[in-house]
């Protein structure tokens, strides 16, 4: 059943490949924005350049989840989803899982330009950035897809969503940034350790309360 | 200014202004719907309006 | 559906909550001891401090009146939590005022990323969002469970956002005031006392605003 909802979510995107694609044409513009902006020199832009990824990537993923959530509001098909007899935490997990696809397909186009735009090198060890965006990806994603459960149905709900969602993902910015400024410096585990445990504490613990609380926010 | 004792005095009056003005809002706020619930109850305009 | 001061208990517990804040105010005044280089800025702290364990007690109310109102589908819990949402914001407003207030003496300037003011914000900027659902979440029954869910999530995510802040500028200590066990008695004993006080008049607080809160949705149910 889960993996049947799982594919459904995979299977309209890779039709239409609108989520990724207004994703990535979106996280784009808003490197260029940064770049063109930025009014200092490449070094200082070296130093800001882990921030300025996971802001944009904070953007990009309400993009993102607006529009796979958004996609049940069109036709009520929330309803129908909700009155199907399946255990409703599922819809939370496929909405993270799918999430989490969409914002690492396009993080992964999205590599290149950014780091040729903002004219920085790319960092010395490339497997464990890799890995700690992905569990960073993660992160967002969990808090993302539980928040827009709650707001997506609301009035303003555009609105609603980053009004709730960026105090809440704060500590995962924070975590990301502590995580990628080290990596790009190439510091060694011992000095984002911290900051990885955090960023598993919000992957289990959100998954766990969204997992949770889908069932009741989504009853009639 | 070297004893600081205007922040001291600011800090106290905010905080407690801020209390009992929160206490007069609710009492007036009650009373408002207290005579709105007595209207509905007794029929304000008796003549049908 | 009377006044809440119209018995007996009620008016008792105002009259005695409004004595002992008035005793706090003038123990604070007469037998605290003065902080050299902080003199009377230094007590600020005993309002300040109450006041920040007044509100994150609220939306720890918060948060137990979702996980009830989710459990139990009792309406009330849903009171329990606007009314304690309310009076919590209210208290960390406090807070954000008078913490820049205390700063300005103490570390001459208004705002350092110190970790608990900083939670205070990020919490209040969350419960900024939480009423905003309120007033246009939709549909009244929805809004109720989406508010409790809010609730939860946002306490959930409090000893989160406190480890983060905390990490991330190591060079900013806490607050001077820290370590309480350390304080001498002098200090420590008002402490402890504004913080009783402040938590009776909070509780003193809540049901009143319960108890408005449902008097004005019987009205509302009856137009």
């Amino acid at each position: 059943m889960f993996f049947t909802l799982l594919k459904k979510e995979l299977f309209v995107e890779f039709r239409s490949r609108e989520v990724t694609l207004s994703m990535l044409v979106f996280g784009l513009s808003i490197i260029l924005t940064f770049a063109l902006s930025s009014n200092v020199s490449p070094t200082i832009i070296a130093n800001y350049a882990p921030g300025m990824f996971w802001i944009m990537v904070l953007f990009v993923a309400v993009i993102g989840v607006h529009r796979t959530f958004s996609y049940e509001k069109e036709f009520d098909a929330f309803s129908m989803l909700i009155s199907a007899p399946i255990d409703r935490g599922f819809i939370f997990l496929t909405k993270w899982i799918s999430g989490f696809i969409f914002l690492t397909i396009m993080e992964g186009l999205i590599l290149i330009p950014f780091f040729k735009f903002l004219m920085i090198d790319f960092p010395s060890q490339p497997w464990i950035a890799i890995g700690t965006t992905l569990l960073i990806n993660c992160a967002i994603m969990a808090i993302a897809s539980l928040v827009s459960g709650i707001a997506m149905r609301a009035r303003l709900s555009e609105v609603l969503l980053p009004i709730l969602l960026f105090p809440l993902v704060s500590p995962v910015i924070i975590a990301a940034t502590k995580i990628s400024g080290s990596i790009m410096v190439g510091d060694p585990y011992s000095f984002w350790k911290i900051w990885l445990l955090i960023i598993l504490t919000v992957i289990v613990i959100f998954g766990l309360v969204g997992y949770t609380l889908f069932d009741f926010i989504t009853e009639e | 200014m070297y004893n600081f004792f205007d922040y001291f005095m600011a800090v106290y009056l905010i905080v407690f202004g801020t209390i009992l003005g929160w206490f007069i809002m609710q009492l007036r706020i009650e009373k408002r719907l207290l005579n709105k619930n007595k209207n509905l109850n007794e029929g304000v305009n008796l003549d049908g309006t | 559906m009377k006044p809440f001061f119209n018995n007996k208990t009620n008016i008792s517990g105002m009259a005695l909550i409004a004595a002992m804040m008035l005793f706090n105010v003038w123990n604070v005044i007469m037998n605290t001891p003065m902080v050299p280089e902080q003199h009377w800025a230094q007590k600020i702290f005993y309002v300040h401090v109450p006041s920040a364990w007044v509100g994150f007690l609220s939306y720890f109310i918060v948060m137990v009146a979702g996980i009830l109102f989710f459990m139990k589908k009792d309406d009330y819990w849903d009171v329990v939590g606007l009314a304690a949402a309310e009076i919590g914001t209210v208290f960390m407003s406090l807070v954000l005022i008078t913490g820049p207030i205390w700063a300005i003496p103490i570390w001459g300037k208004p705002w350092i990323w110190e970790p608990r003011l900083t939670t205070t914000l990020i919490l209040f900027l969350i419960y900024i969002g939480y009423f905003m659902m309120r007033t246009f979440g939709g549909h009244i029954e929805r809004v109720k469970r989406y508010a409790a869910a809010v609730g939860i999530i946002a306490f959930v995510d409090v000893p989160i956002i406190f480890v983060s802040v905390k990490f991330w500028t190591p060079e900013i200590q806490s607050h001077p005031q820290v370590e309480m066990a350390q304080q001498p008695s002098e200090i420590l004993i008002p402490f402890l006392l504004s913080l009783s006080i402040f938590t009776l008049l909070y509780i003193l607080m809540l049901k009143y605003r319960i108890h408005v809160i449902r008097i004005n949705s019987r009205v509302r149910a009856d137009v």
